[in-house]
């Protein structure tokens, strides 16, 4: 929910399936700037009754143990430059995205205000689309094309030839979506790729810069800032690509239910006994969308042996992967 | 018997097919000739293994004069049985001969509980025990190393956490598809083997068998088994019980025939913590019956989630 003329905060509120949420007795989600969808660290998160508190970590990301259930009890965030912002627990959801509103807007013009250089983010999504309530989809690393597709490429167009990329955002769930039973894996390392778009064929071609990513918590929304690493987009087409890695770290484990046979009857009748059937799926999980602007499917390709092939995505889903340029 | 047998058919057609000649054996105790339940059957080189049921019997397919290959039956308590599946041929019966462990443990007070190898339920994510992508499960034993300040502590009690998709009701979630989380397993405790510093001779002669049927926790006190460390390091295993109870399946894709591979799996698997040490302190029993430390999930991973409670 966003109410845009809110007097001291702006807050969104991300509800993915509660049916799946393991360990209850833990407050989690992810603090953002309401204005740059920046993840703000060092916010202090109390739960006040009980006198817990934890801080976010770089990404924003916080989980509170608590051990009473206390309904009355509120959350508090706090962070010098922001607004305080109070959440009765009645209305926490599992995975809660708290937006925080600067309380001196003045700094945020300083920053912003640069005549020379114009910034754009290309693909960019919000925060109301890494909801998950149907309208999206995701993007995953299945067992079924684990030998052919470890890497998913997404296609971006900037303003001009030569813009320097300064940071990519991705929308990432920590777990399958339901009718599947897993269990949550919050750990991930997977590489991003910057791919220049090959000028014969138009698919990706050369690899510019490539870099680890390792996550270790929960959150939805992961930015990632590359603007120290000068990269510069030789044409105005480039590609920004995830690459999974086959790694027990990444394990997502699901069962599913896949009966054994118990006896055979006299008559022939094969008597069959409930069985757990164990498949493996690799993190990360990336958040698909629909794009209410342009109601198309991200361009997207994956790569199959040595080479790109062009794959429609979910019609009309987005991919949750954006690309900040400067030009 | 012939459940388990039916569940790993698909595999032994490697050997045999279903119109060979079905060669039943039956474990006993040489002394008292009665069945020897729940023993370990291991046929090496084809990497099978399965738990017989409390009738001691099982069945091999085919025509084992012309099978090189060598089958080793094993069970807490007994003195191993390694045969060429070729010397078979001519036997049903295979009488397993119990060893005598000489443990005496005297009744002394201990006044001060330490808990060791701590770790957060909520954070286990990674679980031993499920064939994946990057490997099959061909493990009979899981064990955790632990260390103590001096030897000649008390064992207590042990928890481990074990994978489980519908949890118990204390823990305020979803409840479904609790009926696939049945499983049984038992406990080894073992004394370290000064020769390869991995898990040496029992320290328990009693056998440990947990059921559980709901939630990730397991907890087992085992005050009544009088267990003494003599050491400053012991192991706690889990021992997989590869029988109809515990089986189910695991879904994995070969990348050379490139098709989908459904193969046995047996419960439990074990969750693995979230807190990386500095040393590896996980063993696993191979098919051979071989310990080896258990290094799937390096460079984390270096230790079960596996507690223990010890009395000084």
């Amino acid at each position: 929910m966003v109410r845009l003329n809110y007097h001291y905060l702006l807050f969104l509120i991300l509800c993915f399936p509660p049916t799946l949420c393991f360990g209850q007795d833990v407050y989690d989600g992810q603090v953002i700037n309401s204005v740059t969808d920046i993840a703000i660290p060092s916010v202090t998160v109390k739960l006040l009754k009980e006198k817990v508190a934890t801080q976010t970590n770089e990404r924003g990301y916080f989980s509170l143990a608590y051990e009473s259930h206390e309904k009355n009890d509120t959350l508090q965030f706090t962070c010098v430059g922001y607004k305080p912002f109070k959440l009765p627990v009645s209305a926490y959801l599992p995975h809660v995205l708290i937006a925080l509103e600067a309380s001196n807007t003045e700094l945020n013009e300083v920053l912003i205000n640069n005549k020379k250089v114009k910034q754009i983010i290309l693909g960019r999504f919000f925060n109301y689309d890494l909801k998950n309530s149907g309208r999206s989809n995701l993007y995953y690393h299945v067992t079924q094309v684990i030998a052919q597709r470890t890497l998913l490429a997404k296609l971006f167009t900037a303003p001009q030839a030569n813009a320097i990329l300064t940071s990519i955002a991705l929308g990432r769930q920590d777990l399958p979506t339901s009718p599947t039973y897993a269990i949550r894996n919050k750990y991930t390392n997977f590489l991003i790729h910057v791919i220049a778009e090959d000028p014969d064929v138009g698919g990706p071609g050369d690899i510019l810069f490539t870099k680890t990513v390792s996550l270790s918590d929960n959150s939805a929304r992961v930015d990632i800032d590359v603007s120290k690493e000068l990269i510069v987009i030789p044409g105005i087409n480039f590609f920004v690509a995830i690459e999974w890695l086959i790694t027990p770290y990444n394990e997502i484990i699901a069962v599913s239910n896949s009966p054994k046979l118990d006896w055979v009857t006299k008559r022939g009748y094969q008597m069959l006994k409930d069985a757990s059937e164990y498949r493996v799926s690799y993190q990360p999980f990336l958040i698909g969308y629909m794009n209410e602007k342009t109601l198309k499917p991200a361009v997207l390709y994956t790569k199959v042996g040595r080479s790109w092939q062009a794959t429609q995505g979910y019609d009309p889903w987005d991919l949750a992967l954006s690309a900040t340029v400067h030009y | 018997m012939k459940k388990i047998i039916a569940l790993i058919a698909c595999t032994f057609t490697l050997v045999a097919n279903a119109q060979q000649k079905v060669n039943t054996f039956h474990i006993i105790d040489s002394l008292s000739g009665k069945p020897v339940a729940s023993t370990s059957v291991t046929i090496v080189r084809a990497k099978l293994s399965i738990t017989t049921e409390k009738d001691g019997i099982f069945k091999i397919p085919g025509d084992l004069s012309l099978m090189r290959d060598t089958v080793i039956l094993n069970t807490q308590t007994y003195m191993p049985f390694k045969i060429p599946l070729n010397r078979l041929s001519d036997m049903d019966t295979i009488r397993l001969t119990r060893y005598a462990i000489e443990i005496n443990n005297e009744k002394i007070k201990y006044k001060d509980d330490t808990l060791l190898n701590d770790y957060r339920k909520q954070d286990v994510v990674h679980y031993a025990g499920i064939n994946t992508e990057t490997a099959n499960f061909e493990y009979l034993q899981l064990a955790q190393q632990f260390y103590t300040n001096k030897p000649g502590v008390f064992l207590k009690e042990i928890t481990l956490n074990r994978l489980a998709f519908g949890l118990d009701d204390s823990e305020h979630t979803w409840t479904g598809l609790v009926y696939l989380d049945r499983t049984k397993f038992r406990v080894r405790i073992y004394d370290i083997d000064p020769i390869t510093h991995g898990p040496g001779r029992d320290l328990c002669t009693k056998i440990i068998e947990e059921k559980k049927t709901s939630g990730s926790q397991v907890s087992i006190n085992l005050k009544k088994y009088n267990i003494i460390i003599p050491n400053t390091t012991f192991f706690v295993a889990v021992e997989w019980l590869r029988d109809f109870y515990n089986a189910g399946y695991s879904i994995t894709f070969n990348p050379k025939e490139k098709k989908m591979t459904r193969l046995p799996n047996y419960h439990p698997a074990i969750g693995i913590s979230a807190v990386t040490g500095e040393k590896l302190n996980i063993w696993a029993l191979n098919f051979k019956h071989e310990w080896k430390p258990f290094g799937y999930f390096m460079p984390f991973g270096t230790d079960l989630a596996m507690k223990a409670v010890i009395k000084y």
